[in-house]
């Protein structure tokens, strides 16, 4: 009944369980599994229960970068988990240092990102007795992990630690909590038992499913290529951007899956869904075979889900088997690792030029504007320029709002690891600290954080931290005095009944971000742009660009919630 | 729809609460338990009589999302045989 599930081995290949010898103390020994685990940079913030941690961590191997709110750090990790695919490292002290790194856990869980939180824990005699900065952070968190540990004796820290990363990074990647009562760390070891380092892996690609695909691709007329963020996790970029090239069939991204293939891409039609472009939602539409890699049939990419693909045969191929057929029935499902699987898609349809050739068309004919009227700021053009001249080393980090949908429809991506997004949880706040993460995974990227002034507010206060370690981030702050996506819902679903949007009290962002010894400018007029560009872009240290931005533009096109994909609005002009 | 999950699992922590927190969650209400005390580290059962909610949730999916979670070592469902005997 579970076979298709990953599978657990007793040991990894070659993986031999390190000698530990007794007496050692649990916080060291914590350190120590870390290390052995290839980790180098962990984010975090002291405090009570954590300290033996901390007093471990001076002389260690680890870098420690101290963020100024605990979310931070569990951001940073996440981000670090996304481009680098290992899991990233964040550490909290017990009770609200714990729950504040609730919302970046489930961040990383909505998004299958790799990540270990370590949490201090009260002494173990003290837990269920409402102890001073005590909360069952293991209860807390329970449906956001992909498992989760109280480490109850010295002893077992080297295997939960070996078991945990393990489990992080395996089939479908997620985060993993390790809380740590103080006893426990501040203890000694006395004997630590052998173990075996487990190791996961996906299930051997179903040989009879894949002759079936590759029959229902021959016999397509109008097959379309589907991908998702399944890609990124599964780093199968390359299997995609093959199977592409030599299938020639048009091909649509969810929001998670851009940069699997280039945005320039050949047949490449763009975003799906909510936000998609109309040409990308078209083909969906009229494709009588839907080939699905890794995405799950999210609602924000299918709209109203039974008018979905309503002439497509669908195959649905996904690192894990539990989503295949959760939302639609697939005529072939195949669970397994996604490079293995693509490879052996070895059918190649028939003349689809005349599908080609349509859908090209439609890109062409809904391809988007940028001579909006006016002389303010436009947005889209804007990141368009930037995202352009910055080139293919660049790593766009978004916030959660408006401009996460400008960024997503008019920034040009190379590869997955380009564009960070909250995409499941849509976590306003997540930019910056994202920001960070990457830079730090990837010294030599250049890395963008967008944001708006609604979310760049949630996390502000991390510019302290790109102060502290220099960290040459790029922030493009779009300000138009409001949380402007809810400002669009209201204004089209809620009878534009304006309720809370206000934002034009917001401080000088350009001052504040002085204030923290970021270098700063502001730019009202699209004349500014291109010198705009050429700062942020040339400028060594951290830099933020506060771009103040006509508050009445929207986002376009719009599906409105629970309607078919071919509902979409457009601006009326 | 109704359900009978048998799940083989290790006994740890949190491993009990995990199962039915994902079943709750994933759109089942459990109408029965059955399960045995087992000292911690050892496979025990548990049997899960479920029935869905709103919405047309299936008791396959919903076995593979429990046999994903670290430690559950086998998930068997008998959706057919359980709404003949209820009926």
């Amino acid at each position: 009944m579970n076979a298709l599930a990953p599978r657990l081995h007793q040991a990894a290949p070659d993986a031999a369980p390190p000698a530990v010898p007794a007496g050692i103390s649990g916080a060291r020994l914590v350190v120590e599994a870390l290390e052995r685990e290839g980790v180098t940079h962990i984010f975090g913030y002291p405090g009570g229960a954590i300290m033996p941690v901390y007093d471990a961590l001076t002389g260690s191997s680890l870098t420690h970068i101290l963020v100024r709110h605990e979310q931070a750090a569990a951001l940073a990790a996440d981000a670090w988990g996304r481009v680098t695919g290992e899991p990233g490292v964040c550490l909290a002290t017990s009770g609200p240092g714990a729950t504040n790194l609730v919302t970046g856990i489930a961040n990383a869980f909505m998004d299958s990102v790799p990540m270990v939180a370590i949490t201090g824990q009260v002494p173990s005699a003290l837990m269920g007795t409402d102890a001073f900065q005590e909360v069952d952070i293991f209860g807390i968190t329970l449906p956001i992990v992909k498992h989760s540990y109280v480490v109850r004796s010295p002893d077992d820290i080297p295997e939960i630690f070996a078991e945990a990363f393990a489990l992080a990074r395996s089939g479908r990647p997620g985060p993993v909590l390790i809380d740590l009562p103080k006893n426990v760390t501040q203890g000694l070891s006395s004997h630590i038992g052998n173990y075996q380092v487990p190791w996961f892996d996906l299930p051997e690609p179903d040989g009879r499913a894949i002759e079936k695909a590759n029959r229902l691709i021959e016999a397509a007329t109008q097959p379309l290529l589907y991908f998702g963020g399944g890609i990124a996790i599964g780093r199968a970029e390359r299997a995609l951007r093959n199977f592409a090239e030599r299938t020639g069939m048009p091909s649509v991204a969810t929001l998670k899956g851009l940069g699997g293939l280039p945005t320039d891409a050949p047949n490449f039609l763009g975003m799906l869904g909510m936000h998609g472009t109309r040409a990308a939602n078209h083909a969906v539409d009229e494709c009588d075979l839907l080939i699905c890699v890794g995405a799950r049939f999210d609602d924000r990419a299918t709209g109203k889900l039974d008018t979905f693909a309503p002439n497509a045969k669908v195959i649905h191929i996904d690192g894990d088997p539990a989503e295949i057929g959760k939302l639609r029935r697939p005529e072939v499902g195949i669970g397994g690792d996604l490079t293995l699987v693509l490879d052996r898609l070895t059918g190649i349809p028939g003349d689809i030029s005349g599908w080609q050739a349509r859908c090209a068309d439609n890109r062409q004919r809904w391809a988007a504007r940028y001579d909006a009227p006016g002389t303010g700021i436009y947005a889209p053009a804007m990141l368009k320029e930037l995202s352009e001249a910055a080139g293919d080393d660049l790593i766009v980090t978004c916030d959660v709002g408006q401009h996460q949908m400008w960024v997503a429809q008019h920034c040009r991506f190379s590869r997955p690891q380009a564009h960070l997004t909250s995409a499941g949880l849509g976590t306003m706040g997540y930019g910056i600290p994202a920001g960070i993460g990457a830079l730090l995974a990837e010294p030599d990227a250049t890395v963008l954080t967008v944001t708006g002034d609604g979310s760049i507010m949630m996390n502000i206060h991390e510019l302290a931290t790109l102060r502290r370690y220099r960290l040459p981030l790029k922030i493009l702050l779009l300000d138009n005095s409001q949380l402007g996506l809810v400002r669009q819902w209201q204004e089209y679903f809620f009878d534009r009944n304006f309720s809370e949007i206000d934002l034009s009290d917001n401080p000088d962002f350009a001052e504040v971000a002085r204030a923290f010894g970021i270098e700063a400018f502001t730019v009202d007029y699209r004349s500014e742009v291109p010198a705009a560009i050429e700062r942020l872009l040339s400028t060594d240290g951290p830099i933020l660009c506060h771009a103040r931005i006509d508050p009445r533009t929207s986002v376009w096109p719009l599906v409105p919630p629970n309607k078919s994909n071919m509902e979409m609005m457009e601006e009326e002009l | 729809m109704n359900a009978r999950l048998t799940i083989e699992y290790y006994v740890a922590e949190g491993a009990v609460i995990r199962m039915l927190g994902l079943v709750e969650r994933r759109g089942f209400r459990v109408t029965r338990i059955v399960m045995a005390e087992q000292p911690c580290g050892r496979r025990s059962t548990l049997v899960l009589e479920v029935t869905a909610g709103a919405g047309e949730r299936s008791p396959d999916i919903l076995a593979l999302q429990i046999g994903r979670l670290h430690g559950v070592t086998r998930v068997t469902h008998d959706s057919a045989s359980f709404r003949n005997k209820a009926a």
